[in-house]
């Protein structure tokens, strides 16, 4: 394959630039952030630059909006697939920027820092996000998966002034080169043993091969990369130090955007790349020999269960939100190991709530970084209710949510997450879900007991309200509302749930 | 067998005895030229049998003195390391030479020997990747030796040789669009040959002048002399060879001058026509004047005319080397770092985009 | 026959050189020196790319890693500690583990090195590679040569942010 004449190339890439609006638009939108933050000097700097960043991604959703429906194409000599899965998955990731951006704004932890950069950083790392979500060629995954952590990494360790900021961003650093160097091995594994890097070929030639021992490194060392990224046990050091070290809005978009992608990773790499589709059955069936849904049950199993018991100790509440996150990756890993088209769509749907419920929280404690200056330390919360009614209110919606509890958005979320384990075959899985969540309802409701029950401690608000504040209010008026008319969004993933059977047209069509 | 590998072996020594040559003539040449710049005598002091000869004995004693002067290590120094930095420098300096063309073919017996002593498909890549590690010499006589000034040289080379490495490599992206080709002898083909109805010769350097200047200016920072001295800086911290005397000194002394050789080599080869000689054909068995008159030439008389001329525009080019090391004052380490990063870098990609448009209008 | 030998002789010596002093990176204590031996294994891994037939490869590697990264690490090592006075050590730790893992990775390698029947393949004959490389690039994997500048301008933005000295706050 040497390509065409130029004609030919320049031709093929303006057909793939017109699925590529979202990502296009951010890359330009990325450019003129930089160039803004480097002609405008004045007072209004921060709210120019904020709107501007909010702009662009507010564009990036309008441009990914009529691709929803858009028939799954491959792009770009079919390194990048455009499907409603994908675009699904980037709306959520372009949604969850707005709210970070809102809420970044005024934010007090990141006021003394160059906000151009910020935002720069930020939009970068939801470019990366939304390449991965499409990526179904190894270079591309590989690539777009080093842009999202080196994004994550300088996001994380950009209050520099801040030592716990920079502890973690190091710590960050340290783990991530380690998984991503093991992935890499395991792609390298992947090339030798199937000569090609295209999911859809691996697809195609490992049911003609025998499977040798390799195979079994491969497994391993690809889980590696692959748990980093949802920060799954056992590569989950890293998220409790950078979701406490990061500042507030970084730590809430970290745990959904980069999430969301890296299940779309495993999507794209275990459902096109190692599986067979049935389409009478909707189900991709693993390639024997391989064994990853025993696999990552046993990853999903561990990590659920380790999250919540260790959450259960938590006395910072950042920290505390970070090990129910990596719970939360736990429950979500079910819907992906059942290699059913219900297991999808309850995953897409969970992905939703919990970006709703989980973003919730931690504005909660970032609008409460707003007035106050303690506001990690659970303690802190006590009598809560009594000064911040609506914020109490919200919060304790926020965590009855991640709970599980009716008529929550979280409830319909893990409803649907364990109806599909079951009826995937996983029942024992669905069981220790159940257990868990029963376990994890104690530290959540520990942190409501403290809010309303006990006695309020000393007090003393200082600053005003920032626009944090009415983004935790929307949130909450939606995981209740989600909660009760989860139809529409249920509706939506039923129509993006389908990951089309084989991909690799672009792959035919040239010859190969 | 035996053969090619004597062939081998006499070409490496041929270009080897070249470039040990033209940097030891440099030695006394650099004194000379600058005596003659500064209106002064220059080196006229050593004599042999009473004869002068302009100081070219200079080069003779000077090579006595090195290697009978005591050579000094200091106390605590890993000896090793210490005697393993001057040679790290000199074998880097000489290796990219390897590289580059000094002729077409020689007629011997029969047989046509290639005249270059690696026929590379990237030789461009190659003497740039062997010129990159240059430093290390510098960086370990700095650090072996564990003496401030010699450390201040170390790094502010680091310094200058990554920036202006950069610049190298992009400086030359030009070039190779138009010559379509990352091999040297290639390259030196498409400039064995004439435009403008036969007139001018199809030199690299009338299409990419700007190239040239850029290249030609990083190439004087890649050999860390005058104006870009900084690394040694001989009035202010006497350099990252401080520490060192008698040979290991000299051969640092001497990798200095065989830098110079090697970048007016890759200059010659790249913008200069190589071993090309103006209006001098090989298929055409002699020279083809614009005029269209045409002198015969036998096909050895042309290999030796096209060796000959490489010589002499390599030993041009250094002159022009030495010229502007006369001229210059020294630049401050910020002034060198900051017209790399802000001026030369910026000016090589200009040309890179320039010249890809045209050959993209051209083309079509 | 010779020629067979010789080849034999240096590809050993060249994998000798590029193992031994990657087990000197690994266990030397002096960080410096382990930098220091970085290079020979750096420069190993170029000659394999060269009997690969990489010639391009090879080189780049050379450039990229010899010349660029190498000297930053350098650099790091220089500038964040004072050597010069002070002998940074680096520690082992899980030996043992590390050596059982490697070993059972070692193990697989070969199992499955011996599932291909690679004495039975000849080599294919050398080819120019820089050209076809700069043809993908700018072709087949468009995409991915684009997003890398990206993702670097992305990278050197938030270095610079991090780097720098605070001149007003």
């Amino acid at each position: 394959m040497e390509g065409g004449t130029v004609t030919a190339i320049v031709r093929a890439t303006q057909a793939s630039l017109r699925l590529f609006g979202p990502e296009a638009w951010l890359t330009v939108g990325l450019l003129v952030l930089l160039v803004l933050d480097l002609v405008w000097r004045d007072v209004r700097k921060r709210f120019v630059l904020s709107g501007t960043a909010f702009g662009i991604a507010l564009g990036a959703i309008i441009l990914a909006i009529p691709l929803l429906s858009h028939a799954p194409t491959e792009i770009f000599s079919g390194l990048l697939v455009v499907d409603p899965f994908g675009t699904y998955l980037k709306i959520v990731i372009g949604v969850a920027t707005l709210l970070t951006i809102l809420v970044s704004v005024r934010n007090r932890e990141l006021a003394d820092y160059p906000v151009g950069e910020y935002y720069v950083l930020l939009l970068g790392l939801q470019l990366a996000c939304m390449l991965l979500v499409g990526a179904v060629h190894f270079v591309m995954i590989m690539l777009a998966l080093e842009m999202v952590s080196v994004s994550s990494y300088l996001l994380v360790a950009y209050r520099k002034v801040h030592s716990p900021s920079i502890e973690a961003g190091l710590k960050y650093i340290v783990f991530g080169a380690a998984a991503t160097g093991a992935m890499l091995y395991a792609v390298s594994w992947i090339y030798g043993l199937t000569g090609t890097l295209y999911l859809s070929e691996v697809a195609r030639r490992l049911p003609t091969m025998t499977i040798s021992p390799g195979w079994l490194v491969v497994m391993l060392l690809l889980s590696a990369g692959l748990t980093f990224k949802i920060a799954a046990v056992p590569f989950h050091f890293w998220a409790p130090d950078a979701y406490q070290g990061a500042a507030t809005p970084v730590a809430a978009f970290l745990t959904v955007a980069p999430k969301a992608a890296g299940f779309a990773m495993l999507v794209r790499i275990f459902y096109h790349g190692f599986s067979i589709y049935r389409p009478e059955a909707e189900t991709w069936e693993a390639i024997p020999g391989l064994g990853w849904p025993l696999f990552l049950s046993v990853v999903a199993a561990v990590t659920m269960t380790w999250g919540n018991t260790v959450a259960l100790w938590q006395k910072n509440i950042k920290r505390m939100l970070a090990y129910s996150s990596i719970s939360h990756a736990g429950y979500m890993l079910m819907a992906v190991l059942t290699g059913t088209r219900e297991g999808l769509q309850a995953l897409l749907f969970y992905v939703v709530a919990y970006m709703v419920m989980n973003m919730g929280a931690f504005f909660t404690v970032l609008a409460l970084s707003d007035v106050t200056d303690q506001y990690e330390d659970i303690a802190a919360y006590q009598g809560l209710a009594a000064r911040f009614p609506e914020l109490t209110w919200v919060m304790a919606f926020f965590l009855l949510s991640l709970a599980g509890i009716p008529p929550f958005i979280g409830f319909f979320g893990k409803f649907f997450l364990f109806a599909a384990a079951i009826r995937g075959g996983w029942a024992w899985l669905a069981v220790l879900a159940v257990l868990n969540s029963v376990v994890s309802l104690f530290y959540y409701v520990y942190v409501i007991k403290n809010m309303v029950i006990e006695r309020p401690g000393e007090f003393r608000p200082v600053f005003s309200w920032s626009p944090a504040y009415r983004a935790v209010l929307v949130l909450g008026v939606a995981v209740l509302v989600l909660g009760i008319l989860f139809s529409p969004i249920y509706g939506w993933t039923a129509r993006s749930s389908y990951v089309v059977e084989t991909f690799g047209m672009a792959l035919r069509a040239m010859g190969k | 067998m035996l053969r090619t590998l004597l062939i081998d072996v006499g070409k490496a020594l041929y270009l080897f005895s070249g470039l040990m040559g033209l940097a030891a003539i440099l030695t006394w040449m650099e004194r000379k030229q600058s005596a003659l710049m500064q209106d002064r005598v220059g080196a006229n002091r050593a004599r042999i049998f009473g004869l002068r000869l302009l100081g070219l004995p200079h080069i003779i004693t000077d090579a006595v003195k090195l290697l009978t002067k005591e050579d000094f290590v200091p106390a605590g120094v890993p000896t090793w390391l210490h005697a393993l930095a001057p040679w790290v420098t000199l074998t880097v300096a000489c290796l990219p030479a390897a590289a580059i063309p000094f002729g077409h073919v020689l007629p011997w017996g029969g047989q046509a020997i290639e005249l270059q002593l690696m026929d590379m498909q990237v030789g461009l890549v190659y003497a740039l990747a062997i010129a990159s590690m240059a430093i290390y010499g510098v960086i370990l006589a700095g650090w072996v030796t564990r003496n401030k000034w010699a450390v201040l040289g170390s790094l502010r080379a680091a310094a200058q040789l990554i920036g202006f490495g950069v610049v190298l490599g992009i400086s030359l992206i030009g070039p190779v669009l138009l010559y379509g080709t990352l091999n040297l002898q290639e390259m030196v083909h498409w400039q064995d040959t004439t435009v403008l109805h036969g007139w001018l010769p199809r030199w690299g350097i009338f299409f990419q002048p700007l190239a040239f200047l850029v290249f030609l200016t990083v190439g004087i920072a890649e050999t860390k002399r005058i104006p870009f001295d900084l690394p040694e800086g001989e009035s202010e911290i006497i350099g990252y060879f401080l520490e060192y005397s008698g040979m290991k000194f000299g051969a640092f002394f001497l990798a200095d001058f065989i830098e110079t050789v090697v970048v007016a080599m890759l200059t010659v080869t790249v913008f200069l026509g190589g071993w090309s000689v103006p209006y001098l054909s090989a298929d055409q068995g002699g020279f083809v004047w614009p005029w269209g008159a045409h002198t015969a030439v036998p096909p050895a008389g042309v290999a030796l005319l096209q060796m000959a001329a490489f010589w002499v525009k390599v030993f041009a080019v250094c002159w022009l080397l030495l010229l502007i090391r006369w001229t210059l004052p020294r630049f401050r380490i910020d002034q060198a770092v900051r017209l790399g990063w802000q001026y030369l870098l910026p000016l090589s990609v200009l040309n890179t985009f320039g010249t890809a448009a045209v050959l993209l209008i051209v083309g079509q | 026959m010779v020629d067979v030998w010789l080849e034999r002789i240096l590809f050993y010596g060249l994998a000798l050189v590029t193992v031994g002093s990657a087990l000197v990176v690994t266990f030397g204590r002096n960080l410096v020196r382990s930098a220091f031996a970085l290079f020979f294994t750096l420069m190993g891994m170029a000659a394999m790319f060269v009997y690969l037939a990489a010639d391009f490869v090879a080189l780049v590697h050379i450039l990229v890693y010899i010349g660029g990264i190498l000297v930053l690490i350098l650099f790091g090592i220089w500038l964040t500690h004072r050597v010069i006075d002070l002998d940074i050590r680096a520690g082992r730790i899980q030996l043992i583990p590390g050596l059982i893992l490697g070993l059972v990775l070692m193990g697989l390698l070969g199992l499955t090195i011996r599932s291909f029947n690679l004495a039975a393949r000849t080599p294919a004959p050398y080819r120019a590679t820089a050209s076809g490389i700069g043809r993908l690039l700018l072709s087949t994997y468009l995409l991915p040569f684009e997003i890398a500048s990206v993702a670097l301008v992305v990278a050197l933005v938030g270095a610079i942010v991090i780097g720098r000295r605070e001149t007003s706050r």
